[in-house]
């Protein structure tokens, strides 16, 4: 069933809000997909297993590249593609707005955060110029990071923190079913590239992405979630789409 | 006749000089000065600054024309504040010190925590092991076909055969990779979850 137009964002939203990936792999140190944090939700220790052919490990600028049949196992989520790029930086202390560097560098966040803040601005036309000066002073700002970074003496006992996870070719996400839950489907996004950012906090998946659960299917163009806010926006053909993710009928037409 | 054999006899040296190290050895050469040294410590340094990359150290070194092979080789990798050998807390192979065998890959937080908070670790980012590996004096290439193991604060790894350039920092895992990524590299996003890090510390 391919679903488009304004009927799109009620079953995409539908289906998003009822069903989809709503794996926890933010105890395993990656977050939820499609799915709004919990803060009762309890984080384990448990580490992120990844298995790969081969591994390149870039420490000057903080890159490791897993390559080949890259498949991240985990007990409620398995993620495979051709590639996997994990990006990490220096560890900052968090400000008191609890935000820690995550503003400063949002000029790097990807697709998917300008979908969010466009959406966002539309939403809110008067935030839309102090979100742009926001955007234009952040951009600044990680310009002239990466500059430091260069002659910055590291800290090794500060340690690194995930700055962004990017999944290229075949990317394959499965949640599965809840073992308890009898009414829990398995639950597969498939696209060419997802792009976890953890500084916007959001999930991008481009490439011909789509969702199925069961028998649904929905095909978009692009695909954000806020980790944050547990709001997920639809890009298809028609125009853009947004809504809350724990909604049953459907979100808001964009444009 | 005595002036010529005085020159002679000051040209010999360099002849020999020449033999030994301008011959234009190759990675598979197996002539030239054999040599082996145990408890061995190699700094591996960047060409154009001469800042400390890499310390290679291990419990025999044995030199093949072009080759360095190593037994036990532990790289440890720097971070940028360490310049030179003397920034570095290196332990010390001859004062009886062994190479310190790697934590297993699923080891509790508190083995890891244990192992890096040692001040030995102070000045470490991360460092690969391998039982056999062999350095190419020609590309500059640590390379090794034996099982390898990386181990850093956040991200551990396994695998099969490895090859580590120094200049760049930078390292291949061969085959075989099982990745493990601490919980601890997960961003504080929240004001209590810092606090609580800090606390930690």
């Amino acid at each position: 069933m391919r679903i488009s137009g304004r009927n799109a964002a009620a079953a995409a939203l539908g289906v998003l809000a009822l069903t989809f990936l709503c794996g926890d792999l933010s105890a395993q140190g990656m977050p939820s997909f499609f799915k709004k944090q919990s803060s009762n939700r309890k984080r384990t220790d448990a580490p992120t297993v990844v298995e790969a052919a081969t591994m390149d490990i870039d420490m000057e600028n903080n890159i490791a590249t897993l390559l080949g049949n890259v498949v991240v196992d985990d007990q409620d989520v398995k993620i495979t593609c051709d590639k996997m790029v994990i990006h990490l930086e220096d560890k900052t202390e968090p400000d008191e707005s609890g935000e820690g560097a995550a503003k400063s560098e949002t000029a790097e966040s990807g697709e998917g955060a300008a979908v969010k803040n466009e959406a966002e601005a539309a939403e809110k036309p008067e935030e839309k110029k102090e979100s742009a000066e926001k955007e234009s002073s952040a951009a600044k700002e990680g310009e002239d990071k990466e500059e430091k970074d260069d002659v910055e003496e590291d800290d090794p006992t500060s340690g690194k923190q995930l700055k962004k996870i990017e999944c290229f070719g075949e990317v394959v996400i499965t949640h599965r079913a809840d073992p308890n839950d009898s009414s829990s489907k398995e639950q597969v996004a498939t696209s060419d590239y997802a792009l976890y950012d953890v500084t916007a906090n959001t999930i991008t998946l481009t490439g011909r992405p789509v969702l199925t659960s069961g028998t649904d299917r929905l095909d978009a163009e692009k695909i954000v979630f806020d980790v944050e806010t547990g709001r997920t926006f639809i890009t298809t053909g028609k125009g853009t789409y947004y809504g809350d993710t724990p909604v049953s009928s459907g979100g808001k037409k964009k444009k | 006749m005595e002036r010529t054999a005085r020159t002679i006899l000051q040209i010999i040296p360099f002849v020999l000089l020449f033999a030994m190290f301008g011959t234009g050895l190759r990675a598979d050469d197996n002539r030239g000065m054999r040599a082996a040294i145990r408890d061995y410590i190699f700094p591996q340094y960047r060409g154009h600054d001469g800042r400390l990359q890499f310390i290679i150290f291990g419990d025999e070194a044995m030199n093949r024309g072009a080759q360095v092979f190593l037994d036990q080789a532990k790289i440890d990798i720097l971070p940028n504040s360490v310049k030179r050998l003397d920034d570095a807390n290196i332990f010390l192979p001859h004062a009886g010190q062994r190479v310190p065998a790697p934590y297993p890959i699923m080891a509790d937080q508190p083995t890891r925590r244990a192992y890096w908070e040692h001040p030995k670790q102070s000045t470490v980012r991360a460092w690969i092991f391998s039982n056999k590996a062999v350095y190419d004096k020609t590309t500059n290439i640590l390379k090794s076909e034996d099982p390898v193991y990386f181990r850093s604060r956040e991200m551990d790894a396994d695998g099969v055969g490895f090859d580590a350039y120094h200049e760049k920092k930078f390292i291949h895992i061969r085959s075989q990779v099982r990745v493990c990524i601490r919980p601890e590299v997960r961003r504080a996003v929240t004001k209590d979850a810092g606090q609580g890090q800090k606390q930690e510390k």
